[in-house]
């Protein structure tokens, strides 16, 4: 049985050996999770594989805003958020369904820090490949808010998830 | 010539590679009225639907069975609990 500690990061863990595929995800991990974690820029957690000291996935969130310019919504011109801004799983971990355990995880610390300081939507970038996975499949209450050239902007409402659990 | 291009092209791989950046494209997410309507209609519509109410109950249930467990779980555990 493979045994896995969901953690913050920190500069002990190995991140050498992980690859997920993806160029950009792999260099976020090794190059700079770490510095922007004691930057406070963002938080980075990883599901760790306590046996061979190997990280296994990650995900990075952070607070962040939507600019509305000159238009306001409820009066104001920016929109609280948190950015679920990288997330990848190691290649020889892939279909144990850890891609939806860590968004079940980081909407639930979305919330947390929704609680403490109003952060109402969490927002992702997604392929335009994975999007029917994000809306269709996993049917976690992401809803579909804009496409830009390859990718697409999904955003969950904190106060719907908060008003489900009530 | 291509393998002129093809170097410049790795070289701006590298660059690009090297932004602390989140997103592909460095602008605003919202640029147009549509994306304001768009944003204003996600923010005002209050209707869940109870498929969705209990996909958010279930994530919720697992969080606190990770809490509980002292955020340690098994890989057998998560592709059992996490299905789509």
């Amino acid at each position: 049985m493979t045994e896995l500690l969901l953690k913050l990061i920190d500069e002990s863990d190995n991140t050498d050996d992980f690859n997920c595929g993806d160029d950009d995800i792999n260099y976020f991990l090794k190059n700079l999770a770490i510095p922007n974690q004691y930057r406070k820029l963002s938080n980075t957690y990883i599901f760790y594989n306590e046996e061979d000291k190997r990280i296994v996935a990650y995900f990075s969130i952070l607070a962040s805003q939507l600019n509305t310019g000159d238009a306001r919504i409820y009066g104001i011109d920016k929109i609280p958020i948190v950015l679920l801004g990288r997330m990848g799983v190691d290649k020889n971990f892939r279909g144990n369904n850890i891609g939806l355990t860590m968004l079940r995880i980081a909407l639930k610390k979305a919330l947390e820090a929704s609680k403490l300081i109003a952060c109402r939507l969490l927002l992702i970038e997604t392929s335009l490949d994975m999007k029917s996975y994000y809306l269709e499949k996993i049917n976690l209450g992401f809803e579909w808010f804009k496409d830009r050239k390859t990718f697409s902007i999904l955003v969950l409402d904190l106060l719907k998830y908060e008003n489900s659990l009530k | 010539m291509t393998t002129i291009n093809r170097k410049k092209k790795s070289e701006k791989e590298k660059e690009r590679l090297k932004e602390n950046l989140f997103f592909h494209l460095d602008e605003d997410l919202i640029e147009t009225e549509d994306d304001i309507n768009r944003l204003k209609e996600i923010l005002e519509n209050e209707e869940i639907s109870d498929k969705t109410k209990a996909a958010f109950r279930s994530a919720n249930k697992f969080n606190e069975k990770l809490i509980k467990n002292n955020f340690s779980i098994s890989l057998e555990e998560i592709a059992r609990e996490n299905k789509p």
